[in-house]
């Protein structure tokens, strides 16, 4: 940040300059992190079933092919959504409220893709932990109460979920 | 007040790389501007807020504005031509 910009953001403090906005496509405001949930969820699920799937099954390399094809889509996704939320939702002031945001981010941005390339229950747990961390801070920013409930999937995970 | 000038902070990613969130500008307080300014004017649907964007073509009524960063910007191609009486002035030096 160059001096004068220090210097403004000093007085700023005091004077509350106006604000213009240069803000993205419709400033809607409505962002949500149940999808990337959702989406860590579907990893999950797909990677059960794949380890579970009966080898002398006719259909068994459709069916993989299907389980693998469906996870990278989420995988995606869920990358889609946090990069959403990353860009157009957090702002500095959260970061400088929640230090471990910008590494948490980069984290899950690289556990998604392992989970991606790889059959992987460790990542894929991994990064179902890592986007809850996320949906946290993002309901501390928001300052609405949640708890960790399990989730009503077959995966026997838990889910984020706000509570007020 | 009276002062011709004024500085205004940056909000949003619609103007960059011109313009970055956070940066500070100082305008100059005129409903006048030439292709390619930057202007800061009240956003046509909603009166409060300030918008600033990039002059791309001028009318007897007013001004075609687009932001710089034209895939993540609300502009004139959404809400059509921004009336000189909306105008606050147009961006004169960045910080």
């Amino acid at each position: 940040m160059n001096p004068v910009t220090k210097i403004l953001n000093l007085i700023d403090k005091f004077v509350n300059f106006d604000i213009a906005e240069a803000h993205c496509d419709v400033p809607c405001g409505i962002y949500d992190p149940h999808q990337m949930q959702v989406d860590a969820h579907t990893i999950i699920r797909m990677i059960q079933l794949m380890q579970n799937l009966d080898k002398e099954n006719p259909e068994y390399m459709q069916t993989y092919a299907r389980y693998v094809a469906v996870k990278e889509h989420h995988a995606e996704n869920l990358k889609r959504e946090v990069r959403v939320l990353w860009g157009d939702y957090f702002k500095p002031q959260h970061q400088e409220q929640f230090p471990e945001l910008t590494e948490l981010v980069w984290d899950i941005m690289r556990t998604a893709s392992q989970a991606r390339q790889h059959v992987d229950m460790e990542a894929a747990k991994n990064l179902l932990e890592k986007v809850q961390r996320l949906a946290e801070i993002f309901f501390e920013t928001k300052g609405k109460s949640y708890a960790k409930l399990p989730a009503p999937y077959p995966t026997g995970e838990t889910i984020v979920v706000q509570t007020n | 007040m009276g002062l011709p000038f004024k500085i205004i902070k940056i909000q949003g990613r619609s103007m960059e790389p011109s313009l970055k969130e956070g940066q500070f500008v100082l305008i100059r307080k005129t409903k006048k501007a030439k292709l390619g300014d930057i202007l800061v004017f009240r956003d046509p649907e909603y009166e409060r807020r300030i918008l600033v964007k990039r002059v791309q073509a001028l009318s007897k009524e007013g001004y075609f504005v687009v932001g710089d960063n034209i895939s993540e910007s609300r502009d004139s191609r959404k809400f059509g031509t921004v009336y000189f009486d909306r105008v606050i002035g147009k961006v004169i030096m960045k910080f």
